[in-house]
């Protein structure tokens, strides 16, 4: 610091002393623009590090008054800075390239191509970077959520950097196939929606691809909408500029509201007495869920450099983050490396750039959430353990002393112990590399042609080790008595590599003065490798166990028995498509226009007559703001856009690009057999038929600016189709099996989204801004495989009904219990109360899990510096089976697990009026899956609170930094909601022992130098 | 010029592009060559006779067996009950088509007789191809052995789905007996009772026209663990018994070769997990292997976990009060089917029935002792199909039906006297008329065969000649807390299963073929 303090200053006087004796005088010259040599009106000329300048002419023409040595610098729209410095010579003639870069809110970004905001007729979302930094999540898609209309986002997990997450656009578009959209980072499409290795910290921009027009040109696969992620790069002549972003905050589990027994009323309901269980003489009241969750710390820091030169800027960064997840032992650990490069030759008419993205990070998972499985869910457990139990009870030694705590037999009861056990001997590590890397290079033929080139390699290795230590409870419960090695370890190595390249040629012309017109072909192809091998051992020699590889103490096989045989195995799958398409536009005074896309793709997923598909839109635009009628008007920027067009799913499986290779075949092999002889078996009835799903969308929108943008914002309304449905189709038994995965029926997807920002208070000072975003989708079925439009399998919780929603709850209503009998009563189909309902009395409930209202609102103030913003996401309209809550109130766990006080109000005798029937009602198996646990999940949280201060770069001139802003951030402070879980947000439709997400409070600091 | 020579160069280079890339959407996975044709993968004797090892697989009665248990009167709520059973109806007496057992039984055997006839259609298609005699005889031993796995399924679909079985015009299964691969849209109606009778009798005739089916099977000499000609005339035993012929039920019962009833000694061997000497068991007629590993737990049905099932294995069940009276009163100590069905470890309280609910719950422990694996495999046993004492009992249930009262007693006694440590203490039932014989009958199956699946189907067969007015009637303190005592005799269509819903949903013509009740 204090080096480059005195470097600055000693130059600064160099400087000085130059300018004191160079003598001022008045320079001229013409700006004119690299492709036609055309002079350029209306560009200001500044003198560096001043606030004087001016303009040039209608000619191009210049004047200023500059000494020798001074800097000019030259800005227009749409063409990059300009930085000439005053030589000997009166005159100085600019030559203003066109710009890649454009200032973010001029630009559409769509992908194969950059458009000018004004000249986009596609309904699209960015959000820059300045949301996205420095928040203190792992993964780029939790700092999205509530940011994007129509985007909906919803963590299932908290473990950190999770990808069990889900992005859904829109509605659900399909029932089987893949609903997330397709994501592409620097124009490389990344083949998992694994985000846990990249550092958000990295991106520049994000932006959602919504209509046909803008998703058409990425085929079958921009079906369900794509999300362009841009990364950081620098700008040409730039002085390097060093910026670090570093967030550290504390995570806690959120509060529930199941109003769980403690240790008195645990007893007093369930009848047991501390000395019959052999508890006599203890007192202890455990809250099991301190034991094993905990406050987590995290810390995220980035350093980047960005610099240019004349022809080359660079943009690199390094990154390092650790998030402890809350529940002990789990979490991520992170080290990223971006560096990318963008050149050009001297005339500018080649240009180049490559990006790198290389990650590592390291995850300790607990799995086995989402299952009622006592022993090894922390979730579930940690509810269900009866507080008369305390850990103090077992010192962690030994395994055998857990049957000897309380009473004997009723294993049930000591599940505490057994996760304390898991926690201690059981683990699971994931390593991830995760290699991001491209180059492109795009030549200017001149006569409007520019040809170019792009290829991209995603990278990606996962290596998993778990291990179960010889002395754990489990592995010595769970194995026979002969074998008397226990313990095991597993591991498995995951590789996958994608790769794609895009090649163009673009045609550009103006027509005559007023109208241009762009045409555009391109031809694709990707091709995916993947590997996957695994092995998994049992019994190891407790003196050599270690935990950090399979090979110390590991027992061979012997002669006696099989136990210690090692199991391994490994698989291999490829995946490739192939596409060409083209893209046409037309351009009429910056006031209409109209364009177009064609595109045909071949999939390796399906054969003969379905392998190819064609795809197009077509998408047009007014722009109202630029017509002479409107000059005057309170509108700065009014425009009205439409389009219309095919996109389609290839991924009917919903497994990933490499999922679903082998469908169109009858498949044979060998299985394990009978009596220790191997078989031959058939494993897959063919469907030739096989072919994607197709999405059509047509939507029109409306993006808006007033009082000099002061109030602006866009509507959106749509409709989208998805016809040829992966669905299952019920087969008559005599085919072997009972359903075929096949392409049959529709839903549609149509709604409004609204994006709305307005600067209450602008000034030069202070700033109020508040925003709202907000989307309506309905989603309806329009045909399913199934007699009469109605599909339900005959036992889960879900039915569909064509007509309405999918994942639409279907079950028996429950009104009360009868205070005569105790028996739950429910509604029979003629609307009368039941005691005894049948299939026929089950009811459409016009639920679904997947909300209908989605959004946020929130506000930005700024003041002097100080700035205060606060996001509110919201959920609307949304059910869910409460899982865990049919758990902690059902009367047939009495005595088996903790429960919740609700539970109290049972039904005992007659004249009681309670909410819980009998615990010897014969409807009870009902009860369990009526109405009464379906809950609302309707949600508004605070999604985030942040206060901070941003210093003026003249303060910082003294200590030599240009940027430096503190802040103080809360996430997900506050919920309010029906639901009385953890996490209201969940993107399932039965919500059990799950891995809640937390609310974190965290301080940030960024400091450019 | 040279601008837009470039350009159409670029334009050439774009459309060969265009045409070369057939590697990214042909793409071959590994192992596609020989695994899609079958005329690739059975290609002679041997490979057919490893197909028909992956039906044996295929035939699995696990799931039966646990349903029985639980839709019956053998079971009882355990001590570490966490609500199995309960929750879900399954020891409710809860039953409507989308009931698992009802769904994977019928696709179970389905999917057998597909791949069955897939097997014949290739064996046709091998023979055609060869002159050899010895080659031609093997053909058709491997036909045999899969028109008897045939038969079985058969005879498993026609016993759960049928509500009649006396009524030859009465509605039964669907008829399967063509080669089908992918024509996902032919919808079968059902048959009638008399087509599937006439069905299955076919195919066991061919079967028993040919050689000795199970001698040689993969190396093996004579293993019960393969069908066999004595499972195939065990197959018309049971059917008959079911459709009431006694006459043609007796003459194939004492066609039987070589089976006798078991030594005690032999009979505790059967349950203990040790296999080694299962193959020679006189009493077996076919048994279905499970080697370590390959998953199937029968004990899993009631038992959590673990090794020491009794000690360290959550007993989610027990068995019910009913069932254990009956195996007390043989005698506690003398017979060998108390000791093989209620474990050592068990504490059965004399004075239950006066206990408060929650006292008898957690007192009166009463283990299931069958099925206890061994340390290698626990919970894991072979699981008994056919035994010898099954055909005797058909043949009293064909005495009972030509009104010979004697034989009847004749055959209890012979099978109480053999089961008995000293025959001499055993205790014979009393038999008046032919309702007693009836009803000695099925008791001594409800004893005989406890936990081994079959009481669902002895009640439906013999509950109303029994005498019973109501079904599965289990013992007060055990359905004292649900409220859950027995089937009622208005709700006697519970007896026979549902067509499936996944069959209703996909085959319009079954859709109006229901059983009655559902």
């Amino acid at each position: 610091m204090k080096s480059k303090f005195t470097w600055i200053f000693t130059l600064f006087m160099v400087l000085a002393v130059q300018l004191v004796s160079a003598q001022e005088k008045t320079v001229t010259g013409t700006v004119t623009d690299a492709d036609f040599g055309d002079p350029i009106p209306g560009v200001s000329v500044l003198l560096e590090g001043t606030q004087y300048g001016t303009e040039t002419d209608m000619d191009g023409k210049y004047s200023i008054n500059a000494r020798p040595g001074q800097r000019l610098v030259f800005k227009f729209t749409g063409f990059a800075d300009m930085y000439m410095t005053v030589g000997q010579s009166d005159v100085l003639n600019v030559v203003m390239v066109e710009s890649v870069d454009e200032a973010l809110e001029e630009l559409v970004i769509e992908g194969y191509r950059n458009v000018a905001k004004e000249k986009s007729s596609t309904a699209s979302t960015t959000v820059s970077a300045k949301t996205i930094e420095g928040r203190p999540n792992a993964s780029i898609l939790q700092r999205l959520q509530g940011q994007i209309p129509g985007l909906s986002i919803s963590t299932g997990s908290g473990q950190p950097g999770s990808n069990d997450t889900s992005v859904i656009l829109r509605g659900l578009g399909s029932i089987n196939g893949a609903v997330e959209p397709l994501y592409v980072i620097d124009g490389i499409p990344v083949s998992s929606d694994r985000f846990r290795s990249l550092n958000p910290n990295d991106f520049e921009s994000v932006t959602v691809l919504k209509d046909a027009g803008a998703t058409a040109i990425y085929g079958n696969r921009g079906a369900n909408g794509v999300i362009v992620i841009n990364t950081k790069k620098g700008s040409f002549d730039s002085a390097l500029q060093i910026k670090y972003v570093g967030t550290t905050g504390v995570s806690s589990l959120q509060k529930n509201d199941y109003n769980m027994m403690n240790a008195e009323e645990a007893l007093a309901y369930t009848g047991y007495t501390r000395q019959a269980l052999g508890l006599g003489g203890t007192n202890y009241d455990t809250n099991w869920q301190d034991v094993f969750f905990r406050d987590a710390i995290s810390q995220d820091h980035t350093l980047s450099f960005t610099a240019g030169a004349k022809n080359l800027s660079t943009y690199t960064s390094v990154g390092y983050a650790d998030y402890e997840g809350a529940l002990k032992n789990t979490g991520l650990k992170r080290f990223s490396f971006v560096n990318n490069l963008n050149g050009k030759n001297d005339n500018g008419r080649l240009t180049f750039g490559t990006t790198v993205s290389a990650n590592y990070s390291k995850s300790e998972i607990q799995p086995v959430s989402g299952s009622a499985t006592f022993a090894d869910n922390f979730f579930f457990g940690s509810f269900i353990a009866f507080p008369f139990f305390s850990p103090e009870q077992w010192d962690g030694e030994n395994w055998e002393d857990i049957r000897n705590i309380g009473p004997s037999g009723m294993n049930v009861l000591k599940s505490p112990f057994m996760l304390m056990d898991r926690m201690k001997n059981y683990g699971r590590i994931q390593d991830e590399f995760k290699l991001v890397t491209g180059a492109n290079i795009n030549y200017d033929l001149g006569s409007g042609f520019n040809v170019g080139s792009r290829i991209g390699v995603d990278y990606q290795t996962i290596s998993q080790f778990s291990f179960n230590d010889p002395s754990s409870y489990i592995s010595n419960s769970g194995t026979p008595a002969e074998q008397i090695y226990r313990g095991s370890t597993a591991g498995v190595e995951e590789r996958r590599l994608l790769i794609n390249s895009t090649t163009n040629l673009t045609w550009q012309k103006d027509l005559s003065d007023k109208s241009s017109l762009s045409i555009a072909g391109y031809v694709e192809y990707l091709k995916g490798h993947f590997k996957n091998s695994y092995y998994s051992k049992e019994g190891y020699d407790p003196y050599f166990f270690d935990r950090r590889d399979g090979d110390s103490g590991s027992i061979p096989d012997n002669e006696d028995n099989d136990f210690y045989v090692p199991v391994a195995g490994m698989s291999v799958a490829n995946a490739g498509l192939f596409s060409y398409f083209g893209i046409a536009s037309y351009d009429y005074d910056s006031r209409y226009g109209l364009e177009a896309t064609v595109r045909r793709d071949a999939s390796f997923r399906f054969v003969d007559d379905y392998k190819w598909g064609t795809f197009w839109s077509v998408s047009g635009r007014w722009n109202i703001s630029n017509e002479d009628f409107m000059s005057g008007s309170v509108f700065n920027d009014l425009k009205l856009r439409a389009s219309y067009g095919t996109a389609g799913n290839q991924d009917i499986t919903g497994g990933g690009i490499f999922g679903g290779a082998y469908l169109y075949e009858t498949v044979y092999g060998s299985a394990s057999g009978y009596n220790n002889h191997t078989s031959l078996v058939l494993a897959q009835l063919p469907n030739r038929a096989l072919q994607w799903e197709s999405i059509t969308t047509t939507n029109i929108g409306l993006d808006f600016g007033v009082f000099e943008n002061r109030l602006r914002g866009s509507v959106d309304v749509y409709r989208k189709q998805t016809d040829d449905l992966y669905q299952n189709v019920p087969l008559s038994a005599i085919n072997g099996t009972t359903g075929l995965m096949s392409n049959y029926g529709a839903i549609r997807n149509e709604g409004i989204e609204v994006i709305v920002a307005g600067d209450v208070i602008r000034n030069e000072n202070t700033r109020l801004t508040l925003n709202f975003n907000g989307a309506y989708n309905k989603n309806s079925i329009l045909d399913i495989p199934h007699e009469g439009g109605f599909f339900w399998d005959g036992s889960g919780l879900t039915a569909m009904q064509e007509g309405d929603m999918l994942g639409q709850f279907y079950m028996h209503e429950f009104t009360r219990v009868d205070p005569s009998t105790g028996e739950a009563l429910f509604l029979d189909k003629d609307g009368n109360e039941t005691a005894a309902p049948r299939d026929e009395d089950l009811r459409l409930t016009g639920k679904s899990y997947m909300p209908k209202y989605v959004g946020s609102f929130g506000f930005d103030f700024e003041h002097k510096g100080w700035f205060l913003q606060a996001n509110f996401t919201y959920a609307q309209d949304v059910y869910r089976y409460d899982n865990d809550y049919y758990f902690l109130t059902f009367p047939g766990f009495n005595g088996a697990i903790n429960q919740s006080n609700d539970a109290k109000d049972i039904w005992t005798q007659p004249g009681d009026v309670a909410s819980i029937p009998s615990a010897s009602a014969s409807n009870l198996n009902y009860f369990a899956g009526s109405s009464f646990y379906l809950r609302d999940a309707s949600y508004v949280r605070l999604r985030y609170l942040t206060l901070g201060h941003s210093f003026a770069p003249k303060s910082l001139e003294f200590i030599g930094l240009t940027g430096l802003r503190v802040y103080a951030q809360a996430e997900n402070l506050m919920t309010w909601s029906k639901w009385k879980g953890w996490d209201a947000e969940s993107n399932r439709g039965v919500d059990m022992a799950q891995y809640p997400t937390p609310k974190t409070v965290s301080f940030g600091v960024e400091v450019q130098f | 010029m040279k601008n837009k020579f470039i350009a159409i160069l670029s334009g050439l280079a774009l459309i060969t592009a265009t045409t070369s890339c057939e590697d990214a959407h042909n793409v071959e996975q590994p192992g596609y060559d020989n695994s899609t044709d079958d005329a690739k993968v059975f290609r002679n004797n041997t490979d057919i006779e490893r197909g028909i090892l992956g039906l044996h697989a295929s035939l699995s009665i696990e799931g039966e067996i646990e349903f029985v248990s639980y839709f019956t009167d053998e079971l009882g709520i355990g001590v570490d009950n966490g609500g199995q059973g309960i929750n879900d109806g399954s020891w409710r007496f809860f039953m409507d088509p989308g009931n698992d057992f009802a769904s994977s039984a019928w696709t179970r055997y389905y999917n057998v007789i597909n791949r069955v006839n897939r097997l014949l259609h290739r064996i046709d298609e091998l023979k055609a191809e060869t002159t050899d005699l010895a080659e031609l005889s093997a053909y058709d031993i491997n036909r045999a052995r899969l028109l008897t796995i045939r038969a079985y399924s058969n005879l498993k679909l026609f016993s759960y789905y049928t509500p009649d079985y006396t009524d030859m015009s009465g509605l039964s299964i669907i008829k399967f007996n063509f080669y089908h691969t992918d024509d996902y849209g032919r919808h079968e109606a059902r048959a009638t009772v008399g087509e599937i009778v006439e069905f299955i009798e076919e195919d066991i005739e061919e079967v028993l026209s040919v050689g000795d089916i199970m001698n040689d099977f993969r190396g093996g000499s004579n293993d019960n663990v393969y069908v066999s000609q004595n499972l195939a005339r065990a197959i018309l035993v049971k059917l008959y018994a079911m459709i009431e012929r006694p006459t043609e039920l007796l003459q194939y019962a004492d066609d039987i070769t070589g089976k006798s009833l078991a030594t005690n000694v032999d009979y505790l061997i059967m349950y203990d997990g040790d296999t080694s000497e299962l193959p020679q068991n006189p009493e077996i007629i076919f048994r279905l292997a499970r080697t370590y590993g390959d998953g199937n737990r029968v004990a899993a049905a009631w038992y959590e976990s673990s090794t020491d099932v009794t000690f360290d294995g959550y007993a989610n069940m027990e068995i019910g009060r009913t069932l254990f009276n009956k195996l007390e009163a043989l005698g506690a100590t003398n017979d060998v089917r108390y000791s093989v069905n209620v474990s050592s470890l068990s504490d059965p309280q004399p004075n239950y029935a006066s206990l408060p609910y929650q006292t008898f719950k957690t007192r009166d422990l009463l283990y299931i002792g069958k099925y206890m694996g061994n340390d290698k495999d626990p919970l894991q046993n072979d699981i008994m199909v056919v035994r010898y004492v099954d055909i005797l009992l058909a043949k009293a249930e064909a005495y009972a039906m030509q009104g010979n009262v004697q034989g009847v007693e004749d055959i209890i006694t012979e099978i109480r006297e053999a089961r008995a440590f000293v025959p001499s203490s055993a205790i014979i039932p009393t038999i008046t008329d032919v309702q007693s014989a009836w009803k000695a009958i099925l008791e001594e199956r409800q004893v005989e065969f406890a936990f081994e699946g079959h009481r669902y189907l002895d009640v439906k067969r013999l509950g109303r000649k029994a005498g019973l007015t109501s079904f599965f009637t289990r013992d007060s303190k055990d359905c004292e807390e649900y409220n859950v005592c027995e089937i009622p005799s208005s709700d006697e269509y519970k007896l026979t299963l549902p067509i499936p819903r996944s069959e209703t949903q996909s085959n319009p013509v079954i859709r109006e073929q229901q059983n009655p009740g559902y």
